[in-house]
């Protein structure tokens, strides 16, 4: 997740508009959520993975973030595969319970793997607007509608604080580390419980400290957005419409 | 330097809680165009002293004056105050707020009604002074901790003070880092700004200081010319080694 942000900042696409990438992201994260067809899903995730390796993104950092988010699919999944009747039903396979009966019936594999399917190309929608886009960017084209500003303050100061309670967490960690706290298992979990502990109070003293500091410098309660001037290519946003048009069209062939 | 005073304490008091004195009983002149330095053990007042110079704190009693006139703590006076007096904290992280450099650097000008291209120019110039122009549309945490130093000093600095107070701005750099601190602040010393820094750091201290005040429990123990301060023989009573320069002096 860092190095998508790392990325977001530092990638081959970011001269590109915010309206051609938010077009091509939310676009496809659309079309993820609303088609049902195989091949607009596979195409939607291998072209989005495609560009974001065309970003700038590792094959391995590529795999280590869906290392990150599999497991929770997977769990998701497992609801979805798994069919329990008190009752008996056709599955594939199934085992008797105290309960009832637990199985895998066909149907439920096919709407997991439908499902499976729509998550990662959704998902890959999300990567590439996330790794191409920094969030600053996408705040401050929010906050040209005057009614969402308040959140989106909320929203970039939690952003920024996320890095200053990471880096934190990472000095406790080490310091705890240094002196055995998690040398056993009852250790470790007495270090985390103390680690969070801390983290919360260290959060309160830099919202304070924040504060102090940012009447310094005659804060008015309004942070200032400033929307990155790029211009829109018209070309490269009318190839992002059709080709989005296109696989829309595949999904109903 | 000009012996006119910019900022002057009479008698200022402060206590954040009944019966503790924070500040107790503060004079001193601060020259217009001088270079000075507070020095003191670690809960001295230092950094309080520094929040009441940048009208964060108000004295309990006594009081504060900015070019003879006694500070202004209504809003409009507090305004004028801070793009008089900038205030760099201590702790880069608590004062860069915002994603990325350059955001962060022209919050002040925007606070003080400039337009937003305005308020650009003058954040470019200021990260332009204190060499941090390449990175403007860097996040901020991705900087190092002497990189994120000089954009909270660019921050402060894009409102044009005529004061520049910075708390402990040498603690935790590295040699490069103090290298190019010292380019800033030399910098900024030939354009006239007054600098006001607390330290711990003796050797720098002695090498940059015109003058040197020494707090310790809320007063000002000892104030003057600073290398006459810092060279006395009776430095361990008041709390601070003496310079390197000095101590190699007295050996040889």
């Amino acid at each position: 997740m860092l190095y998508l942000d790392y990325l977001s900042h530092h990638n081959a696409f970011r001269h590109w508009s915010l309206l051609e990438k938010t077009l091509l992201g939310i676009g496809g994260l659309i079309l993820s959520v609303s088609m049902g067809s195989t091949v607009s899903l596979i195409l939607i995730f291998s072209g989005m993975s495609a560009l974001l390796f065309a970003a700038g993104m590792p094959t391995r950092q590529w795999f280590r973030l869906w290392g990150a988010m599999l497991p929770f699919l997977a769990v998701s999944l497992m609801t979805v595969i798994f069919s329990f009747s008190r009752g008996s039903f056709t599955a594939i396979w199934q085992i008797s319970t105290f309960f009832g009966q637990l199985g895998v019936t066909a149907a439920g594999l096919e709407m997991a793997g439908r499902l499976f399917l729509r998550a990662i190309a959704a998902l890959s929608c999300l990567f590439f607007l996330a790794g191409t886009t920094p969030v600053a960017h996408m705040a401050a084209w929010g906050a040209r509608v005057r009614v969402l500003r308040p959140v989106l303050e909320i929203a970039l100061l939690t952003y920024r604080f996320i890095f200053v309670v990471l880096e934190t967490a990472a000095q406790i960690y080490t310091a705890q580390q240094s002196r055995l706290g998690y040398s056993t298992l009852r250790r470790s979990m007495r270090s985390i419980r103390v680690l969070a502990a801390n983290l919360g109070r260290k959060s309160f003293l830099t919202a304070r400290a924040l504060f102090i500091s940012l009447s310094a410098r005659n804060y008015e309660e309004q942070l200032v957005f400033r929307y990155p001037q790029i211009t829109v290519n018209a070309k490269r946003l009318l190839v992002i419409f059709v080709s989005l048009t296109a696989i829309g069209l595949s999904g109903h062939i | 330097m000009s012996s006119t005073s910019v900022i002057t304490l009479k008698n200022a008091s402060f206590g954040y809680r009944a019966g503790r004195l924070a500040l107790q009983d503060i004079s001193l002149e601060i020259p217009r165009g001088s270079r000075v330095a507070f020095i003191g053990p670690n809960g001295a007042g230092k950094s309080t002293l520094f929040l009441h110079l940048n009208a964060i704190l108000r004295p309990t009693s006594g009081q504060l004056l900015y070019e003879g006139s006694p500070y202004d703590y209504s809003r409009a006076g507090t305004h004028q105050l801070r793009r008089q007096v900038g205030l760099v904290f201590q702790d880069h992280d608590s004062q860069l707020f915002a994603a990325n450099v350059l955001d962060d650097v022209l919050f002040g000008p925007m606070n003080m009604g400039m337009s937003l291209a305005r308020a650009e120019e003058t954040a470019r110039e200021s990260l332009s002074t204190v060499g941090m122009l390449e990175l403007a549309d860097e996040p901020v945490h991705f900087l190092s901790p002497g990189q994120k130093k000089r954009v909270a000093i660019a921050g402060v600095l894009a409102m044009n003070p005529d004061v520049l107070v910075m708390d402990e701005p040498t603690a935790g750099l590295d040699y490069t880092g103090m290298v190019n601190f010292e380019l800033v602040l030399t910098a900024l010393h030939a354009t006239g700004k007054t600098l006001i820094v607390s330290t711990h750091d003796m050797d720098w201290a002695w090498k940059w200081a015109d003058l040197a005040f020494v707090m310790a429990e809320g007063r000002i123990v000892l104030g003057g010319e600073a290398r006459g301060i810092l060279a006395r023989d009776d430095h361990a009573s008041y709390g601070f080694a003496r310079p390197c320069a000095v101590e190699r002096r007295i050996k040889e």
